[in-house]
């Protein structure tokens, strides 16, 4: 199904979601910006429809630009082989606490694993999933802080061990 | 006289097979509940790997980027940097010359031809067959010779640039390299009569292990572990990148309805028949070799990379790997984020344990092939 | 030799201990990362290490040997440290590559879950350098640890045998 069915189709079904279309880079996939609120439906859809059928989350990925938290789904089909990326987007707190964000995880099972490494080194708590995510801690118990964010600070002492500041990137 | 099944009931067992452990492959811990041998319940725990390669590439420029994503994964060190090299040119718009896409797709074949290599190595080892894994690993070091003459590392070669590779193959090189093919060819033949075909191996690696073709769609595994429950999916033939365009390709598929889909043994056969299908490639990369420039970029250019972002798919030995890079046009990345194969074989693990025996987990964690290093980055 | 320190004793029933001891290091390796392929290569036939009488071992209340590879991080420091104290005495570390060294690549300045050095937190014998080392390098580190449980300097002859 070409691009301009499935825009019409989600805006037939869901109105007012997709804010904006762009191209990804300088390659061929097209990328959608989904509204917060909306994500878990336009989800749903994509993948229940027989016609469209996205029913593999390829990647999942999270970066921070600014005070706002990008987060970049790559969903594609087994069946007919093509691709479609979505985007949504969150603010950081000022106080630099944790951000809510819906999860897609009752849609797609797999992304179980891409969000609980985003939870844990980006400092997000992912709403309405499935649980059991504990499969993946990579940080020791009780770590301070979020790494993956631009304002980290190194830590000085890790269990006793003395461990040394952080370079600054403008090195 | 007495019902035996009232005092025959067993309770369940609980192992903690802790980061070390001599059935594992690389640190990780098992949750396992057994009844008696059979295994029950599995819940498993990763992160012990954890050296934050995605923070240190944002604090080193970009020239460095490359040494840093060979070391995501040692023994497929080859197609990350090919999947970074890709990404940045895709966004500066650079043109790679075709001399240097073809030395790229001989490096990656030769890193697949050894990353297979070991697993079939870790497997014999596994099973027992100690004389089989000294004979893989003689083999797997003239591979790596080869690499060497190349690179001149053995493991991280450090070897592709933005925009080409580092320096020209020397004059020997394609020679030696059809050679040493020759002489892989042959032996593979001689680990058919003495691990794949015999009684002790299959007994050993038959119905262990057993994937459903299902269970590989719903966690999203691709590779070897996936071809041998029946899915298709290789993206060097659906979206071929970096001159993979004008080379067959015929990739081995398990076919449906047979005896052995899905378990350990499959797993075994589809690496053995990569192996072959990489020896194929090799030859006629060699064949059709063109002469020209092998870098579009001199060393001593600075690296420029202006904003703009890229995902890019990669074969590498284990599967799908997926690399999304964002710059923000300054002097080093502003994230890279590496999408690995093994993360799906580890969320499909508690899934592939229950029904099978305690004896055989070795054997069903080395015929998997999960990089413990790539998926904890 | 009156002031001399050595784990080598003088007496003939001493140096055949030591001669035992040194001749049949088993090993075993706690392998994390990229190091590890390399100590695999060592184990096999064409570097074969078993000719100096290491055989590897699962079980660390029988080896006389560790050896470290690949980048420790903060979170499996602790089993180390326990692995580490479960071998019995005489037991001796080799620390393999340049990030249980001093960190390497994942040096403290990049990387926030890495200790900068296996050697804050357990006694390390030798140190070989390389990223990863070659298989040579690794021998040539035995063979230094051979020496150094005979008591001897660099290069120095067995002064115990010259002067009897």
């Amino acid at each position: 199904m070409d691009k301009k069915t499935l825009l019409s189709k989600l805006n037939e079904v869901v109105p007012g979601a997709v804010l904006r279309k762009q191209r990804m880079g300088r390659s061929e996939m097209v990328c959608l910006w989904i509204e917060t609120k909306s994500i878990q439906r336009v989800a749903e859809i994509i993948k229940q429809d027989n016609e469209i059928s996205l029913d593999w989350l390829e990647n999942l990925s999270a970066m921070q630009i600014g005070e706002a938290l990008v987060f970049t789904y790559v969903v594609s089909s087994w069946k007919f082989g093509s691709t479609l990326i979505l985007r949504g987007s969150a603010d950081i707190n000022v106080s630099g606490g944790i951000v809510s964000f819906p999860s897609v995880t009752k849609t797609w099972p797999m992304a179980i694993a891409f969000e609980s490494e985003i939870e844990e080194l980006f400092g997000v708590s992912f709403q309405d999933g499935t649980l059991h995510k504990k499969e993946k801690s990579l940080l020791l118990h009780g770590w301070v802080g979020f790494p993956l964010r631009k304002d980290y600070v190194f830590p000085k002492q890790v269990l006793g061990i003395s461990h040394c500041q952080q370079v600054t990137s403008n090195v | 006289m007495f019902d035996s099944s009232e005092w025959l009931n067993t309770d369940l067992n609980t192992f903690e097979i802790g980061p070390y452990d001599y059935r594992l492959q690389a640190p990780m811990k098992l949750s396992l509940k057994a009844d008696g041998e059979l295994i029950v319940s599995a819940a498993i725990e990763t992160g012990f790997l954890h050296k934050g390669v995605e923070k240190a590439l944002e604090i080193q420029k970009w020239r460095a980027s490359i040494a840093y994503a060979d070391r995501l994964d040692s023994s497929a060190a080859v197609f990350a940097e090919l999947a970074l090299c890709l990404g940045v040119e895709e966004i500066i718009m650079l043109p790679v010359p075709p001399r240097a896409q073809k030395i790229r797709i001989i490096l990656s074949e030769l890193n697949r031809i050894s990353s297979h290599l070991a697993c079939v190595a870790a497997v014999a080892r596994s099973t027992g067959a100690l004389a089989v894994m000294h004979h893989v690993l003689r083999d797997r070091e003239q591979v790596l010779d080869l690499l060497e003459l190349v690179s001149g590392a053995r493991f991280s070669p450090n070897f592709l640039r933005f925009g080409g590779v580092k320096e020209d193959v020397s004059d020997g090189f394609i020679e030696k390299m059809i050679e040493t093919c020759e002489t892989i060819l042959i032996r593979l033949k001689e680990y058919d009569k003495t691990l794949i075909f015999s009684d002790t191996f299959i007994g050993r690696a038959k119905k262990v292990g057993l994937i459903e073709k299902k269970l590989a769609n719903e966690t999203g595994m691709t590779g070897p572990n996936a071809k041998a429950t029946g899915l298709m999916y290789d993206v060097r033939s659906s979206s071929p990148y970096s001159g993979y365009a004008d080379i067959d390709i015929n990739v081995p598929l398990a076919p449906a309805g047979h005896e052995h889909l899905g378990d350990a043994y499959a797993r075994i056969l589809i690496r053995i028949q990569e192996i072959a299908t990489s020896i194929d490639i090799l030859k006629q990369a060699a064949e059709k070799m063109p002469i020209g420039d092998f870098c579009s970029k001199k060393p001593e250019d600075e690296i420029i990379v202006p904003r703009g972002e890229a995902y890019i798919r990669v074969e590498s030995s284990r599967g799908l790997l997926g690399c999304h890079v964002v710059s923000d046009g300054g002097p080093t990345p502003a994230r890279i984020q590496f999408r690995t194969p093994s993360m799906a074989g580890v969320m499909a693990l508690p899934k592939v344990l229950p029904g099978n025996k305690l004896d055989d987990l070795s054997v069903i964690l080395s015929s998997m092939d999960l990089g413990m290093s790539e998926v904890d980055k | 030799m009156a002031g001399r320190k050595n784990q080598a004793g003088i007496g003939t029933l001493q140096r055949a201990i030591t001669w035992a001891r040194k001749r049949s290091l088993w090993y075993i390796a706690a392998c994390h990362g990229c190091c590890a392929e390399e100590l695999t290569n060592v184990l096999g036939c064409k570097y074969d290490i078993e000719r100096f009488g290491c055989i590897p071992q699962i079980d660390p209340k029988q080896a006389d040997l560790l050896f470290v590879a690949g980048p420790v991080s903060y979170k499996i420091a602790p089993y180390l440290k326990g692995l580490y104290e479960e071998m019995p005495f005489p037991k001796w570390v080799i620390s393999v590559g340049s990030c249980t060294n001093c960190g390497g690549a994942f040096a403290p300045e990049y990387s926030y879950s890495v200790i900068a050095g296996v050697d804050k937190i357990i006694p390390i014998d030798i140190y070989i350098p390389g990223c990863p080392p070659r298989p040579e390098a690794i021998m040539n580190g035995l063979i230094k640890l051979i020496e150094v449980i005979s008591g001897l300097e660099n290069g120095q002859k067995d002064i115990a045998i010259e002067t009897k």
